[in-house]
């Protein structure tokens, strides 16, 4: 089971993932995963730049925006980064939302 | 419980606010700060389990304490009860309090089973050795 995305983008290994810091830090920013029905495409975008913040913090949102855009399968991608971002909460009720079998999903060429 | 939370509740509430909810629970068993915030977010799932590991251990201790109090307490009402009859003959003596706790474990257990088979041998080379003595006697 992985609870991070991992992928190598121009010689540099990228693991993201959202810690519950992370998760706060997004929503006193105005991030809300609820929006995800009403506008996805930012909602997406702006999960996809909060999972650098746990391990990549300094990374700007230029080459974000160009790793997100060059990802390969974009709904295997969204349907981690919502799985990991819920994990945060459904780990404090014992449960595991996340699938089994995502290792090193997400390739990048 | 921290853990224990109306689904519907949640709903509308923020992360944040479910994560602040849930910290002091997680501290009280253990995690520290660092674990919580920062560390990997599956982390709680597995110290909500060993709690309940924990949790279940405690009552099969507690469980079993009563239980032996009880076998105590039962011992001694049956240790007692000969002097409580009413017709019981004058002299009638209760049954002396166990000198030594009841063995718990297979090692306390062989222990005490061994000490019984010494102190048989040993009642029985005694009196092997008075009757040889009142024999040698005899002759």
């Amino acid at each position: 089971m992985s609870n991070s995305i991992r992928f190598t983008y121009k010689d540099r290994e990228y693991k993201l993932g959202f810690t519950r810091k992370t998760v706060k830090q997004m929503e006193s920013g105005g991030f809300n995963i609820e929006n995800i029905e009403s506008k996805p495409l930012t909602t997406i975008t702006e999960l996809f730049a909060g999972s650098f913040l746990a391990n990549h913090r300094f990374t700007k949102r230029e080459l974000i925006d160009e790793i997100h855009v060059g990802f390969e399968r974009k709904d295997e991608l969204n349907t981690k980064l919502i799985e990991l971002y819920n994990g945060t909460v459904s780990s404090l009720y014992g449960g595991d939302e996340q699938s089994e079998d995502n290792e090193n999903l997400i390739s990048w060429e | 419980m921290g853990v224990e939370s109306n689904s519907q509740e949640q709903e509308s509430k923020t992360y944040t606010e479910i994560f602040e909810e849930n910290f002091p629970f997680y501290l009280s068993i253990g995690m520290t700060y660092e674990q919580f915030w920062e560390g990997d977010s599956t982390l709680p799932k597995f110290y909500l389990k060993a709690y309940e590991i924990r949790l279940d251990r405690e009552r099969e201790k507690i469980n079993y304490s009563c239980w032996l109090q009880g076998l105590y307490d039962y011992e001694v009402m049956c240790s007692v009860s000969p002097i409580y009859q009413p017709f019981a003959k004058a002299g009638t003596k209760p049954k002396p309090y166990r000198p030594e706790p009841i063995p718990l474990t297979n090692e306390q257990i062989k222990k005490n089973e061994e000490e019984e088979i010494h102190k048989e041998v040993d009642k029985f080379r005694t009196f092997a050795t008075m009757f040889n003595a009142k024999l040698k006697d005899k002759a």
